[in-house]
């Protein structure tokens, strides 16, 4: 039988708070575990993390590092010491974060080292775990040959469904000899062969239009929508005649295997709006972009800011 | 069937009803309306502020029962949500915060 509460009317509204409690799960500085860590980390399905240290490690050149959770203590493993091969060829320096397939192996990137680490390189990896707990390294793709990207940042990487995978350079591809006479950076796609070679493809060069207008050196990587779109952002370019303040682009493919750039927001430089981002975007359900800028905001030419972009 | 044991029946019936739907909180001639409230639970800093259909703001100071000044229309929707976090920081959440104001029925 029905009854009506004491109190009456609507009552069911709840308000949990909580305090948010940081707990230390790791310290780096034991050597080799690595230092100085910079990019996110990311879970398998048993709850272990894993990320990367740019420095540190057995060869000083950056590791890959797995935390396994216990009874409330974590434990840190080195998966791989970068520089263990003459002249880096198998990476250096790993800035960004790590990406894992459904077999488990890992996917990541370094902004140093590779087969070309004479100039600004880097390289594409692969970690594959082998029963005993050891993993072995693959360079999938070396940067630095030219036009097929480079830099300092070497973004982290996203799969599609088909297994590929994309990721942007800061460097490399064209060069505006005022802007980024080094290269002004590239969206690449790295795909996967029928007998395990990968082949790197560069969907766009940055600085392809007068005054970068169309953008340059991206630091963040991309996100991939449900049409097979690529969304990011460049630290620089845009607004012409400024190419200071940075932009939020979309790459979509196009015919013929060619990918098609828009430029959906160029920063202002003002006070209102936020300049050069260093991260990408996220997507909501409704399709709206979401990211930071480093500068910009209230304290133009102060301090770093955050800011929020919306398209 | 007696007439006396349908008389009950229908009375019966009657005010099961009118208890689970009839006046609310504040009652015009021409309108009911209900209060919406609830629990917070967990609050240990100061400042948090509830918002009410975006438009009815509640300070809360203490952890218990709270309940918004305006009232909604039978039939209206509420939709609570955090207007200001409280300090030292915590995180506040809100379930059952939205819905459609009737009285509210137990079954017993």
């Amino acid at each position: 039988m029905a009854a009506e509460r004491p109190d009456a009317n609507v009552t069911s509204v709840e308000v949990t708070c909580t305090t948010p409690v940081e707990q230390v799960l790791y310290s780096f500085g034991k050597q080799p575990d690595g230092n100085s860590p910079q990019a996110n980390l990311v879970f398998d399905g048993s709850g272990n993390l894993y990320g990367t240290a740019t420095e540190g490690g057995i060869y000083g050149e950056g590791t890959v590092f797995k935390l396994t959770p216990n009874k409330g203590q974590w434990t840190e493993t080195v998966l791989y010491s970068f520089c263990q091969l003459q002249n880096c060829v198998d990476g250096a320096t790993p800035r960004s974060g790590l990406v894992l397939d459904a077999a488990g192996n890992l996917y990541g990137t370094t902004s140093a080292g590779g087969a070309y680490s004479g100039s600004v390189g880097g390289v594409v990896f692969e970690l594959t775990p082998h029963p005993g707990g050891t993993w072995t390294e693959a360079v999938l793709h070396s940067f630095g040959n030219g036009k097929d990207g480079a830099g300092i940042f070497i973004s982290g990487l996203v799969f599609d469904s088909a297994g590929n995978l994309y990721g942007t350079t800061s460097g490399g591809g064209t060069t505006s000899r005022s802007i980024c006479p080094d290269g002004c950076g590239a969206v690449f796609e790295l795909s996967p062969g029928p007998n395990g070679q990968w082949t790197e493809k560069v969907l766009y060069e940055f600085c392809s239009q007068a005054d970068c207008a169309d953008g340059s050196q991206p630091l963040g990587g991309v996100t991939l929508d449900s049409s097979g779109n690529l969304y990011g952002t460049t630290n620089l370019g845009g607004t012409p005649a400024q190419h200071l303040y940075g932009t939020v682009f979309e790459l979509s493919p196009g015919e013929a295997g060619q990918w098609v750039e828009t430029v959906l927001y160029m920063f202002q430089g003002g006070t209102t709006d936020g300049t050069n981002p260093q991260a990408g975007v996220i997507l909501d359900k409704s399709g709206n972009l979401y990211g930071t800028t480093e500068l910009g905001y209230e304290t133009p030419g102060g301090d770093s800011t955050t800011g929020l972009c919306s398209s | 069937m007696s007439r006396a044991f349908i008389l009950i029946l229908v009375l019966t019936v009657f005010l099961s009803f009118s208890a689970c739907g009839g006046s609310g909180g504040t009652t015009s001639p021409t309108e009911t309306t209900y209060t919406i409230g609830g629990v917070v639970s967990g609050l240990s800093g100061t400042g948090l502020m509830l918002q009410d259909n975006g438009i009815d703001s509640l300070q809360i100071s203490a952890n218990g029962n709270f309940t918004f000044e305006k009232p909604v229309a039978s039939g209206g929707t509420y939709n609570v949500t955090i207007q200001v976090e409280p300090h030292p920081v915590q995180l506040c959440l809100v379930t059952n915060g939205s819905g459609t104001a009737r009285r509210e029925c137990y079954e017993r």
